[in-house]
């Protein structure tokens, strides 16, 4: 079967680094969006990364409707929907068991990952939407299923909508598992002190035809570590294979990448295993950075925000440099202080999960 | 688009409270991993067994997750208490298949849909579309283990607290040959009824192919 290209034309996207092109502002300029907080666990500081905006579903809709309106399209009724979202309507469920300790008072359908579909079936009508929760790989999947759809034909428009909102759970839980830093995180720096929980919604349009404005979405792939529940295989099996199949899917070779988009968490975990994943498949060596020490990690909205931000670097020509880095602790992989205007043919982006989920995309310039 | 698929194995489980006699010891036999394991995790990995199923790609499904994790991390936080790591770990919700994944050394795809009431429907197109781009078996799960205290201030879909439906499929050139009608399974809860209309139609019978929508 020959596979259909898949293009992305338009997006938006809302994170503590406001909206995409304030986001890109702060990218380039090493501004971080995080802010030291106490409000979810007055004991202890955490650096979060916090909306300014208000009310989160408000924001979904609006994020969603933005990205209509630079589509071109009338409205979303021939689109696809697809959702990937760690947390879902969980927000909310605490708050009325916090304040009742009943669970009476909550809406099972508010309280799922499918919140965020039904928000946005109401506001917009899509054709059809699905849901997708593989934690902090969850949006990433959902472009990867999104292309895979494109690629055969199934469908010539689909909407990947990544969105999760702050909450105590994940707040507190990334607390319990002691790898969330009372500072700003500092991904791929020597001693890091771990990393921070951030609310992120990135919408992208991903369709068959092709625009002036386009980047590709070229390449696809996933994998399992088979190693541990939260931590990541030491030997990077599972990285190197996500990263390397989605360079096949492709159609190029791994000296043909001129920039990855890194998971970069700042845990001392994934940061030295991501290090050794790139290092041992791109021994070229491209730049290489994480844009959360500029979002903090927005978990399952996290794929669909670096989406928007490789395809605003393809764009611009214009490599995102290493925020927050002082000593990097692998000397092997090129982190750039600065930003670095060159040719960028071929941006890598990827996410990695609990459970070991691991999916890599591949985005190109047109030729 | 619809495309056809042969189904090669199913297996569902049921029980108004809890699953018994989920062969664990057998089939999980590292007592760590094992002790682990959540009742998703549980009912994944026996369904896969009585499937046949190990190795190859997975879409599982489940509407509303891993809630005895997210009830004891809530709960915890209300009293004031020290969260466990392991119900943190414990709490997405690709936590079944990613012990499938640990137990049997699995590293290929594994996709996690939760889409409400159309969770199976959607694991069943996503498992097509999986099915279609790698050529080979995948494996389909979808469960629901709401078997927590005080379900019942909120629960109002299902009379069945612990479920699961599983089924492979391949991708086949041959016709279809059965209809796949849909059915209200009494007592299931919805976010199972579409695996379980395909389950009804292909019982009994082997060779069973059918159109699915990708």
């Amino acid at each position: 079967m020959q596979k259909k290209r898949v293009f992305v034309n338009a997006y938006e996207s809302l994170s503590c680094a406001g909206n995409s092109a304030e986001l890109m502002e702060a990218v380039y300029a090493k501004k971080s969006g995080i802010t030291i907080d106490t409000s979810y666990m007055p004991e202890h500081k955490a650096g979060l990364g916090i909306f300014a905006t208000g009310e989160f579903f408000a924001s979904l809709v609006a994020v969603t409707q933005a990205v209509l309106r630079k589509s071109g399209l009338d409205d979303f009724k021939e689109t696809l929907l697809i959702v990937g979202s760690s947390v879902g309507g969980i927000g909310k469920s605490e708050q009325i068991f916090f304040k009742e300790q009943s669970y009476k008072n909550i809406n099972p359908k508010e309280h799922a990952v499918s919140v965020i579909s039904d928000t946005l079936n109401g506001a917009f009508g899509f054709k059809e939407s699905r849901s997708i929760s593989t934690a902090c790989t969850s949006s990433t999947n959902a472009l990867m299923l999104g292309q895979r759809l494109i690629n055969i034909g199934a469908y010539d428009n689909v909407l990947v909508v990544g969105a999760d909102a702050l909450c105590y759970t994940t707040v507190c839980g990334f607390q319990a598992l002691g790898v969330l830093s009372d500072e700003k995180c500092t991904p791929f720096q020597k001693g890091r002190k771990g990393m921070n929980v951030a609310e992120g919604i990135a919408a992208v349009l991903l369709q068959d035809r092709q625009t002036e404005e386009s980047v590709e979405l070229c390449g696809s792939a996933g994998s399992s570590d088979a190693f541990h529940m939260t931590n990541p295989d030491p030997e990077a099996g599972g990285a190197i294979s996500c990263m390397q199949k989605a360079i096949e899917d492709a159609g190029i070779e791994p000296g043909d990448i001129d920039y990855v988009n890194a998971h970069g968490t700042g845990t001392p975990a994934n940061d030295t295993v991501e290090a050794l994943a790139v290092s041992t498949l791109l021994p070229h060596n491209p730049c290489m950075s994480s844009t959360k020490a500029i979002t903090g990690h927005t978990l399952g909205a996290s794929g669909a925000l670096e989406a928007v931000i490789a395809c605003e670097v393809i764009k611009r020509q214009k490599i995102a440099p290493q925020a927050s880095l002082q000593e990097a602790e692998n000397m092997n992989v090129n982190l750039p202080l600065e930003a670095v205007d060159q040719k960028i043919r071929y941006v890598l982006s990827n996410s990695f999960a609990f459970g070991g989920n691991n999916t890599a995309l591949v985005f190109g310039a047109l030729k | 688009m619809k495309m056809n698929f042969m189904i090669k194995a199913m297996a569902k489980v049921t029980a108004a409270e809890s699953c018994e006699n989920l062969d664990e010891k057998r089939i999980v036999p590292m007592m760590m991993l094992r002790r682990r394991l959540t009742r998703s995790a549980r009912i994944m990995v026996y369904l896969a067994d009585r499937c046949g199923f190990s190795e190859g790609p997975v879409v599982y499904g489940s509407a509303y997750g891993e809630m005895q994790a997210t009830a004891d991390i809530v709960g915890a936080i209300a009293a004031k208490e020290a969260i466990s790591p392991t119900a943190f770990q414990n709490s997405v919700y690709n936590t079944a298949p990613s012990y499938f994944s640990l137990l049997h050394k699995n590293r290929e795809e594994m996709i996690t849909v939760s889409s409400g009431d159309a969770t199976s429907a959607n694991v069943l197109q996503t498992g097509a579309l999986q099915a279609l781009i790698k050529g080979r078996e995948v494996l389909l799960v979808c469960s629901e283990a709401i078997n927590i205290p005080n379900i019942d201030e909120v629960n109002s879909c299902t009379e069945y607290l612990e479920s699961g439906v599983a089924l492979t499929l391949v991708p086949t050139e041959a016709e279809a040959n059965t209809e796949v009608p849909k059915k209200e399974h009494k007592g299931y809860a919805p976010s199972l009824w579409a695996m379980l209309d395909l389950l009804d139609a292909c019982e009994g019978r082997s060779g069973c192919v059918v159109a699915l929508e990708l």
